[in-house]
């Protein structure tokens, strides 16, 4: 199968006056056709700066250093902003965690979602009018007609991400890439909103980059996750492998430092020491050697992805030759 | 607390309501009442930590600081030592104010940008005569060293430090003053997974050290499980179930819980299929709540009486700590409601 998305070599750097900073240093990865691929991370660790730039949607102070983002084989790199404009909405849709300020507050629903699709779908008024309502409807927002008279402040919190949604949807995207879709909703909504994902993935055959904080929403969602650390990918695999069997110590501590609402209540939760450098693009080596507790001399050297089973591959190289169990 | 006969309460809250008046319409007259807590019910035993569980705007940051005096609640009674806090006078409150402190979630808003976390820390020790000026030092060594930070750090102002380190901070300022009582509002929420659990790690051993009382206020179920000994669980102002923490998570009575604790996404992909209840709808309006049950217009099991009469927090088998408000499930059974 032919990936939709590919990522190869992807290097980005916050640049100021003469100082460059890496923030998403070598990354890899494709999307393939009706694939949901998650990108975990903690805050500061680049999935969002990774995201932005699909879409060429990066602030003036970050620079693409190398690398390639094919679309259906095409470099979005290469493109002008008229090509891209083309893609963007139409092709490849995002959702943004921010939901407040991604709508426009002085606009009606229906005058942000009629105006995308008479731009993108070339429809007249009315069809946008009536197509913009069947979309209302496909989130699960009931009463569409005075859905499309409000504005975005009279919505609740889980109407408006519907709303987002809609917006994302209305022109048949095949690639959606939602940036922390449901860390501002709470769990009863953030799980409507999930299973709105999933369904509508399913009925329009469509690929998902989800990039998220939350271990739970990925195992709820993903297919496939790449663990992100420091602007690197320190595990990638199938999210069944990845869940039963993590190989990086990062993996690992993050899976255990989660408290579940089925566990022992006396168990010590794991908590890894220390916090994520704020300016990781000096160290050579594996970034995640100070914190640790497997650390040894050869972590000072570059570390590289390898596989170590079909399609889980993983940075470590202690992990890489089996010298790390896990309890 | 394991010891269930040696429980006392520390503090007891009774009717405990709470109403803001919104800003009114553009036209200034009309007033809307916002029923942020509507009468709840509750006892803080000493050395116990009690979760209170809801999502946003159920009133339970509002319970938080009414426990801790930072307002004064519209109706009920907040009986500590003996007395009602809820009816003192500020000088009268000054005394007690120390004995109860507060976490909150935002530590950045909580810490002046302005001062020195030598400077943040001393004034309301100081104020409140907890160290003589002699001693002021080493006590700030002693609390930055007890909450993990270095004392070289004092020194610093507070945007130097990470997420983190500000909670740390925001912890070891609400210990400086020798709590009995700590009111944690959300305390972890706004950090990093790895971070969470070396704060919420760091909270549970202060509580053993110190033998502190927490109330532990956070829409994260893993975590309010993690850390206290009973649970209250929260919706549109009122509590709708409380009990032992393993006893509500092995037998959850009330629709809501049940609800909640499904909506909980679990990190484990084999689980994906499993059945669980999805809520339709939102949670309405604390301005016009719905009468009887408020949960009723999104519960699977509601009945027709369910929307006249107000269901009573109760215990589940004569004599339990165990409490729902669902006469339904309480009368059918959870299998068959």
């Amino acid at each position: 199968m032919k990936p939709l998305l590919q990522v190869e070599d992807l290097t980005i750097a916050f640049v100021d006056e003469n100082k460059q900073k890496v923030v998403v240093e070598n990354i890899n990865f494709s999307v393939g056709p009706g694939e949901i691929l998650s990108i975990v991370g903690e805050s500061g660790c680049g999935k969002s700066v990774t995201a932005l730039s699909i879409l060429g949607l990066l602030k003036p102070n970050a620079r693409i250093i190398k690398g390639k983002i094919l679309y259906q084989g095409n470099n979005l790199l290469d493109m002008s902003e008229k090509e891209l404009d083309r893609i963007r909405g139409n092709e490849v849709a995002m959702i943004f965690q921010d939901v407040m300020n991604s709508l426009n507050p002085v606009l009606t629903i229906g005058k942000q979602l009629t105006e995308s699709i008479g731009i993108h779908l070339g429809y007249d008024k009315k069809e946008a009018n009536e197509y913009a309502i069947e979309i209302i409807k496909k989130v699960g927002l009931s009463d569409p007609r005075s859905i499309m008279r409000k504005y975005p402040h009279m919505l609740s919190g889980g109407m408006q991400q519907r709303v987002m949604i809609a917006m994302a949807l209305s022109c048949n995207p095949k690639l959606i890439i939602a940036d922390e879709p449901t860390t501002a909703l709470d769990v009863t909504i953030q799980l409507q909103i999930m299973k709105l994902l999933v369904d509508l993935q399913k009925e329009f055959q469509m690929s998902i980059i989800l990039i998220t904080h939350d271990i739970g929403v990925v195992a709820e969602l993903a297919d496939r996750v790449t663990i992100m650390y420091a602007g690197q990918f320190m595990e990638e695999a199938s999210v069944y492998q990845l869940f039963d069997k993590p190989y990086h110590p990062y993996t690992n501590a993050l899976l255990k430092s989660i408290p579940s609402i089925y566990d022992d209540k006396n168990r010590k939760l794991a908590s890894i020491p220390g916090t994520v450098p704020e300016d990781y693009s000096a160290i050579k080596g594996c970034k995640f050697a100070d914190r640790c507790p497997y650390k040894v001399p050869l972590c000072e050297e570059i570390q590289v992805l390898s596989e170590m089973e079909s399609d889980h591959f993983v940075r470590c190289h202690r992990a890489e030759k089996g010298e790390l169990v896990y309890e | 607390m394991s010891n269930k006969e040696n429980r006392r309460p520390l503090m007891k809250v009774e009717g405990l309501k709470k109403y803001y008046p919104t800003k009114g319409s553009d036209l200034g007259s009309y007033k809307e009442v916002v029923h942020a807590v509507d009468g709840v019910d509750f006892e803080i035993y000493e050395g116990e930590t009690l979760g209170i569980v809801g999502e946003s705007g159920c009133g339970k940051s509002t319970i938080g600081r009414q426990l801790v005096a930072l307002e004064k609640p519209t109706e009920g009674k907040i009986i500590y030592q003996g007395a009602d806090i809820s009816s003192m006078s500020i000088r009268q409150l000054r005394k007690i104010r120390t004995q109860l402190q507060m976490v909150f979630q935002d530590s950045t808003s909580s810490l002046n940008p302005r001062k020195q976390i030598y400077d943040i820390l001393a004034a309301p020790m100081l104020y409140h005569g907890i160290v003589k000026r002699e001693d002021l030092d080493n006590e700030i060594n002693k609390l930055l060293n007890m909450v993990g930070l270095p004392k070289t750090m004092k020194y610093r102002y507070p945007h130097e430090f990470s997420g983190g380190q500000r909670q740390r901070l925001g912890i070891a300022k609400a210990l400086s003053l020798k709590p009995r009582l700590v009111v944690c509002d959300e305390p972890v929420s706004a950090l990093d997974v790895s971070v969470q659990a070396q704060i919420l790690n760091l909270l549970k051993q202060l509580q053993e050290e110190l033998k502190l009382t927490y109330v532990f206020i956070a829409h994260g179920l893993g975590a309010v499980r993690y850390v206290s000994n009973r649970i209250a669980i929260m919706y549109l102002g009122k509590f709708v179930e409380i009990a032992d923490t393993n006893d509500i998570f092995i037998n959850p009575i009330h629709p809501y819980t049940r609800a909640l604790f499904d909506a909980s996404p679990l990190a484990d992909p084999q689980l994906r299929g499993r059945k669980r209840i999805v809520l339709k709808g939102e949670i309405p309006s604390a301005v016009n709540p719905p009468r009887g049950c408020r949960f009723h217009t999104r519960c699977p099991h509601a009945i027709e009486s369910c929307s006249i009469l107000e269901p009573k927090l109760l215990p589940i088998k004569p004599g339990s700590s165990h409490k729902a408000a669902c006469p339904v499930v309480l009368d059918k059974g959870v299998e068959n409601a």
